[in-house]
């Protein structure tokens, strides 16, 4: 564990230089994140201005929705950022590198760059969120509050979880296949309510793959409170607990079997 | 004649042919495509669950011009703008400046041929997508839709070239190739039609802004809804941007040769 901080205050001090070095890129860099989260409100703003309430949610509710997706989705791009330039690191022989230095793989990938948007969208998320409770008038107590913190990293950890799998294609096919583009244009429709799919849907993301966890249940917890959830936040920790220790063995397995490109 | 027109032709079959090369990934594209239409079409669905008509379109209206939309936008998805910055500060531009052709015109077929790519392997799903909505287009429209969109894809591909050329008075491209992508997404439709916007805000993206005929003006001239003039007007305003971008890219590129 005080390696993984020592690693980590290392390559954040390196970012952060970079930074500082680059700093038009990094304010150009920003600016677009900043556009297009925003934007998202807009977004959710414009169809409420035709619609009263999408699937029985009210406007607060969809805002609430999209900053909780801001959150988990911003804390999964601030770890797992690096995992979709993967393939550029096979390619480039980044990845050699990479697998030459006595550092854990997966920590040395997570650190290598520090995008630092998805910051800026994480700081954005937490406003939406604010803003949308207490327009909606919600008190929350400070149980509730650590449940719904509790419940946006799990959403977060079950994120991380699929990245790390489906970058492990990459190591498996030597970076010519992954489901990325897949799995990313999936996940994007969690800015919305889980209650706008079918029923055979809803049931796999609650309760197969509880995408639920990302974004509907944190504002579940908000709008009703935890009473009738507490059972279901106990069966979602066991589960993407399972998985995240699955996806690290499988993303393992699959650097075992990496074959390099010969750069 | 023929033959300095063919040397570009060649590089419309390079770009088409650099995207062949891993198959996989044109998998994960077309599943990633195929996820996204079906989202999209549970997403509207439950948009106009108590309504029938949102700004002048029904439900099918609507997820025909979504389905349009992400499909025409993903013509231009990839990175080009990347070729010019790699190509100024690996050097190789020298190399291409030493060769009997114009890198604008290069650039342009390079994209084309992407572009090509994307089109032909995107097609049939939407073309599936659209039998199933029972979607039924006038025949005239087509040849009007297929002048609007290469007029979208023209413009789309100055400014990509433009946009390559002032990355190289920056570190690197990724900051401005993203700023664009979010600029070109929102200003062109893609995301949500054009007439969702604040009547005060229409006029400046729809008639004025150059980005709206990339995406909505095909797409609404496909549907028929818009007359003759007014389309001939879409036309206009597309061709005076595209000469205008080309002759700012034209200035910086002769900035860019003499530095």
């Amino acid at each position: 564990m005080v390696k993984f901080f020592s690693l980590f205050r290392c390559f954040l001090s390196m970012n952060i230089k970079k930074i500082l070095e680059y700093r038009m890129d990094f304010i150009i860099g920003i600016i677009p994140s900043i556009i297009s989260s925003l934007f998202g409100l807009i977004f959710i703003s414009l169809i409420f201005e035709n619609i009263q309430s999408l699937t029985g949610l009210s406007y607060y509710n969809c805002q609430m929705i999209y900053g909780f997706f801001l959150l988990s989705s911003s804390l999964e791009r601030i770890l797992c950022g690096n995992f979709q330039q993967l393939r550029g690191y096979i390619f480039n022989g980044t990845l050699d590198l990479i697998f030459t230095r006595p550092i854990n793989l997966l920590l040395h990938l997570m650190f290598l760059n520090f995008n630092e948007e998805y910051f800026i969208q994480f700081i954005i998320g937490i406003g939406v969120v604010i803003h949308s409770v207490t327009s909606s008038g919600l008190q929350l107590s400070i149980l509730t509050l650590c449940l719904i913190a509790y419940v946006s990293i799990l959403g977060a950890l079950l994120l991380i979880s699929i990245t790390i799998i489906t970058s492990s294609l990459y190591f498996i096919s030597d970076g010519t296949f992954s489901l990325f583009n897949a799995v990313n244009n999936l996940t994007t429709y969690l800015k919305y309510p889980i209650t706008i799919f079918g029923k055979t849907i809803r049931f796999f993301l609650t309760w197969v793959l509880p995408l639920s966890a990302v974004s509907f249940l944190p504002m579940q917890l908000a709008s009703e409170g935890f009473n009738n959830h507490l059972l279901y936040i106990i069966y979602l920790t066991i589960i993407i607990v399972a998985l995240l220790m699955l996806s690290v063995k499988i993303f393992f397995y699959g650097a075992k079997k990496y074959q390099s490109t010969g750069n | 004649m023929i033959k300095s027109f063919y040397k570009y032709i060649i590089w419309i079959k390079m770009g088409f042919l650099s995207q062949l090369n891993y198959r996989g990934i044109i998998i994960d594209r077309l599943l990633g495509f195929l996820f996204q239409f079906v989202l999209m079409f549970f997403f509207w669905k439950a948009v106009y669950i108590d309504v029938s008509i949102i700004n002048g379109r029904t439900f099918e209206e609507m997820f025909v011009y979504m389905l349009l939309s992400v499909s025409i936008s993903a013509l231009y998805l990839y990175p080009t703008i990347s070729f010019i910055s790699m190509d100024v500060k690996s050097g190789n531009i020298t190399n291409i400046l030493l060769k009997p052709i114009d890198y604008q015109l290069q650039f342009l077929n390079k994209q084309f041929g992407i572009a090509l790519f994307m089109f032909i392997i995107l097609a049939p799903i939407v073309t599936l997508f659209l039998i199933i909505m029972q979607t039924h287009f006038v025949g005239i429209n087509f040849a009007f839709f297929f002048v609007s969109l290469f007029g979208g894809f023209l413009f789309n591909a100055v400014f990509n070239f433009l946009l390559g050329i002032l990355c190289f008075w920056t570190e690197n491209s990724w900051g401005i190739a993203s700023f664009k992508i979010v600029l070109v997404e929102i200003l062109s439709g893609t995301l949500i039609p054009l007439d969702f916007f604040p009547v005060h805000l229409q006029a400046f993206a729809i008639k004025i802004m150059p980005f709206s005929k990339i995406v909505y003006y095909p797409i609404l001239i496909l549907q028929g809804k818009l007359n003759i003039k007014e389309i001939l007007i879409s036309y206009t305003n597309a061709a005076v941007w595209i000469i205008l971008i080309i002759i700012l890219s034209s200035y910086f590129y002769i900035n860019l040769l003499k530095v």
